[in-house]
């Protein structure tokens, strides 16, 4: 059952991203976008560029979830929080503004690339989406626990934040690549994307929400910027 | 919980920063409940930190905190449905407005819709920011950023509430109105603890004050009494402002330039 503080968070996440910097990280991606597919050495389906474009987009949202503000963490602290629905709120907040980045960045793309065939492209994008997105979530959730950073998507370390987001989404394909490429049994990426939400919703979910109920304290000296007495 | 069982406790609470100076020595203090409580110190005695530990933002060394009969661990989170804090360091989302943000509060503490749109027009209203409701948190001054906080705090109806130098950069008119609100909330039976430099604003509001130093409580009295007790620790009758700079000088005090 959706609670008032479900609802609350949903506002929060969804407005939080629209109204902050963020999404003024696909202007640049976006060019990226529109070059990789026609570029004369052909390195990437177009599926896969819009793919990893939309997710080095959306590096903060899924590597530190806890940090979209610099107090945000501290601040969720001070409520009756639980914690396993946040988490969830914002792996799936995360998901819908995903969808919709990537809609956005795949028709842009497309019409920079009309020899596309835009029905196949769909549906191998689809599989490989749904390959790698909740292995990402589950990784993002480990790393947001791991390594938080209160100010996050800023210039340079933005950069760094790509280039990490760029290997991790690289291991994550390794299945992808290994079902469709070698195998070529392209509908055995349905099974695992299966497999990989049920990890994702069963362990990751859970086991990020009970770090955060018990190890507070730890991530926020990790991520300490000032000190009160 | 007993109705006479203390809000409030710290046991033994041991807390030091690292490597730098032991901020709580063993510092022990109870609160009963339905009382405006005051602590006051030097910049630097614990009173932050003692904040910080109830609101779960730090933890002791060592000793015991209670809140409301449990004890504070990781993973008490339930407890904070029954306080509100206003902390030095705000802490919100400065990117909503006024209202969107005790909106966001509101849902927090599962307040039904047409309870919250109730009691958030009310607060706007007395807390002088219903002009200001769509204006990010980001953009208001000082004192507006001091409001918003206590009007988050307070919109559950907390039978805790606890402040951090509340009256920071209010004006008269608002810091006027909150101690009505806090003096309303304790006569309803909410526990109301403060920690503030404005010590007259301490001994107009409070029932008890308790004064911490070196990392330990070293005076603690109603209010009624402080006088007698500047008697027995000064030696005269004096007010609370003299009987804490007695309370916690270290050396005879200077109150002199060589070069004016």
């Amino acid at each position: 059952m959706i609670r008032h503080s479900d609802l609350a968070m949903i506002r929060c996440e969804l407005g939080g991203y629209l109204r902050g910097t963020l999404p003024y990280r696909f202007l640049p991606l976006m060019f990226a976008g529109i070059f990789l597919p026609v570029w004369t050495w052909n390195v990437a389906p177009l599926f896969a560029a819009v793919i990893w474009i939309v997710l080095i987009g959306l590096e903060p949202r899924i590597n530190n979830i806890f940090y979209q503000s610099p107090m945000e963490l501290e601040a969720l602290s001070l409520y009756p929080a639980d914690w396993k629905r946040i988490v969830l709120i914002k792996n799936v907040s995360t998901m819908f503004i995903g969808i919709c980045a990537l809609a956005l960045v795949w028709v842009v793309s497309l019409y920079f690339s009309p020899d596309v065939d835009a029905a196949e492209n769909l549906r191998g994008g689809i599989l490989y989406l749904m390959t790698v997105c909740f292995p990402l979530l589950s990784l993002g959730n480990e790393s947001s626990v791991r390594y938080p950073r209160r100010n996050t998507g800023a210039f340079p370390g933005g950069l760094y934040e790509a280039a990490w987001m760029s290997l991790s989404l690289l291991s994550v394909s390794i299945p992808y690549f290994l079902i469709t490429g070698l195998m070529e049994i392209p509908w055995l990426c349905i099974p695992y994307a299966a497999a990989g939400a049920a990890t994702w919703y069963f362990r990751s979910v859970v086991r990020t929400a009970a770090e955060i109920t018990n190890r507070r304290n730890d991530i926020w000296i990790k991520t300490k910027t000032s000190s009160n007495s | 919980m007993d109705k006479n069982e203390n809000v409030i406790e710290f046991l033994n609470v041991r807390k030091r920063y690292g490597d730098g100076p032991v901020v709580l020595d063993g510092l022990s203090l109870a609160v009963g409940p339905g009382r405006i409580s005051g602590l006051i110190g030097l910049n630097g005695a614990g009173k932050t930190t003692i904040i910080r530990i109830m609101a779960g933002l730090t933890r002791g060394d060592s000793g015991d905190t209670m809140l409301f009969g449990r004890r504070v661990t990781p993973g008490s989170d339930e407890i904070q449905s029954r306080i509100g804090y206003v902390l030095d360091q705000p802490m919100y989302f400065d990117w909503m407005g006024a209202e969107e943000y005790l909106r966001f509060v509101a849902g927090m503490y599962e307040l039904p819709a047409p309870l919250a749109d109730e009691r958030i027009a009310e607060i706007l209203d007395v807390f002088a920011l219903a002009e200001t409701r769509d204006m990010p948190i980001a953009a208001f001054s000082t004192g507006m950023k001091k409001k918003i906080s206590l009007a988050a705090a307070i919109i559950h109806h907390p039978r805790l509430l606890v402040l951090d130098e509340p009256f920071d950069g209010l004006d008269a008119v608002v810091a006027h109105s909150i101690k009505g609100i806090l003096a309303q909330m304790a006569a309803g039976g909410t526990t109301v603890f403060v920690t503030s430099h404005a010590l007259e604003t301490i001994e107009k509001l409070c029932d008890s004050v308790a004064v911490i130093h070196g990392g330990k409580i070293v005076m603690r009295c109603e209010m009624k009494d402080v006088r007698e007790k500047a008697v027995e620790v000064l030696g005269s009758s004096r007010s609370l402002e003299e009987l804490f700079v007695g309370l916690v000088r270290d050396a005879p005090p200077r109150n002199r330039l060589s070069w004016l």
